[in-house]
């Protein structure tokens, strides 16, 4: 009973629609009370067709703005347009978010698909307007306001292209403070009764200068973004424990930049080419030559040379031991 | 390690600094390559002009910082002037050689030394410079 009474309700809504369809055209029938035939066989009856013209030609056809807002409006209100945005708008977020995650510390990488976004954006926009363009007015005459929707989008294009280039811009100013020296100084506290006001360094190589007598000792810093708070013409106090629990500590310059990061180093004589240089008792606790200490006391004073020596002669040990 | 002393210091009557003399022997051009990287660029200190005057004993141990200077000379060539001497400093006295007495300008108002080197060399140099018409109290010794 139930299905009958819904297959009347259908087909009387379709008689409805045919009604209003055929009043349009200037007729009108009673269908309700009608069969579907007989309503059939009158309208066929009462419209003209021509045969050397389509039924809606674009001169008798010509939308309305009215009317195409009302198509678009209902084309949005669909349910499958729905869908499909919530469909887009989910992959969105979750591919966003998942690149997000995964390269968060790669800030160029996100600069650069931002770039890549809008430069789509911008293509996407011209190939449009073109298109907008070819079309003749006459054809399709809405164009206008498919051109203000197209400069609207592309007023929100530019936009959001100036705010990646501020973006990009400030982002770069960041990567190259982090680079030339903005690191977290280290901290020398005087007062502390455990370090005295002393950090700690690792001596980590140590290289010729080019031809000159003379070699390049790099120490590491604690962390990697650790700088010494030196100011200009401000030496760096090393300090060494001697084999006799004796302390020595040399004052030298920074031959590195003074805010560079993780690490520096120091410029000192190179004494491996005095003979008898590498000469050291086998506990490492021997002394130079006469004449390495001579060169470095010279070269660097008493103290500073002092230090030096107690360097050197525990690396020459330490290469012994490797060997 | 900790930061050590501050050597840096002008003691002399006449301000501002205008003109620099760097007068330095082996590695004492460490600091000066640091100094003259931090007061010739515009804007950053009130110095016009600035003469290296370095001396070694042998034209190797020039290695050590002779592409700094010369990027620094191609940046500031009308501020920045560098003499490179070989003269064994260590032996000879400053005066005789003829090299050293071009290069280092005359002291005027407004200028001060800067000494960077071995002690020995150090405590020539002043005394060369005093010779040269130098005030003491505008000249340091790093």
């Amino acid at each position: 009973m139930k299905s009958l009474s819904q297959r009347a309700f259908i087909t009387h809504n379709h008689v409805l629609h045919r009604q209003d369809f055929n009043s349009r055209i200037g007729t009108f029938q009673s269908p309700i009370l009608l069969p579907m035939t007989t309503s059939r066989l009158n309208m066929h009856a009462n419209v003209a067709v021509r045969l050397d013209t389509p039924l809606l030609s674009p001169e008798s056809f010509q939308p309305t703005p009215v009317v195409l807002w009302r198509t678009i409006l209902l084309l949005i209100t669909s349910d499958a347009f729905k869908a499909a945005s919530s469909a887009f708008i989910v992959a969105f977020t979750m591919t966003f978010v998942a690149k997000v995650l995964t390269r968060n510390s790669n800030r160029n990488y996100m600069i650069s698909w931002s770039r890549k976004f809008s430069q789509s954006i911008t293509y996407k926009m011209k190939t449009i307007q073109s298109i907008l363009q070819q079309i003749p007015e006459k054809i399709i005459p809405t164009t206008g306001i498919l051109q203000s929707i197209h400069s609207q989008l592309k007023n929100a294009r530019d936009r959001i292209s100036k705010n990646i280039d501020d973006w990009s811009n400030q982002s770069n100013r960041m990567s190259r403070s982090s680079q030339t020296g903005s690191g977290v100084p280290m901290k020398f506290n005087s007062s502390d009764p455990i370090t005295q006001g002393w950090g700690v360094c690792t001596l980590l190589s140590k290289k010729k200068v080019g031809r000159s007598r003379y070699m390049q000792y790099e120490f590491s810093l604690p962390y990697a973004n650790n700088t010494l708070p030196l100011s200009l013409g401000q030496q760096i106090t090393l300090s060494c424990l001697e084999a006799d629990e004796k302390v020595v500590r040399g004052d030298f310059y920074l031959f590195s930049p003074r805010n560079g990061q993780g690490r520096f180093s120091v410029l000192l004589p190179d004494i491996s080419h005095i003979p008898d240089a590498s000469k050291t008792t086998g506990n490492g606790g021997g002394k130079l030559d006469s004449q390495a200490l001579a060169t470095l006391e010279y070269e660097l004073g008493k103290d500073s040379g002092d230090f030096v020596s107690i360097v050197v002669k525990r690396l020459l040990f330490l290469f012994k031991l490797s060997l | 390690m900790k930061p050590g002393q501050q050597a840096l210091q002008y003691r002399g009557q006449y301000l501002p600094v205008t003109d620099i003399l760097y007068f330095t022997s082996g590695a004492g051009i460490v600091p000066v390559v640091d100094q003259v990287r931090a007061v010739l660029p515009p804007g950053s200190s009130s110095v016009k002009g600035a003469s290296v005057v370095w001396i070694n004993k042998n034209e190797k141990d020039f290695d050590v910082a002779m592409t700094t200077l010369e990027s620094e000379y191609s940046k500031y060539n009308t501020k920045l002037a560098v003499s490179c001497i070989i003269d064994d400093a260590r032996m000879n006295e400053l005066g005789t050689n003829k090299d050293i007495n071009d290069a280092v300008p005359s002291f005027r108002p407004g200028t001060m030394a800067v000494i960077s080197g071995p002690s020995d060399f150090c405590a020539k140099a002043k005394k060369y410079l005093t010779g040269r018409g130098y005030q003491e109290e505008c000249i340091c010794i790093l």
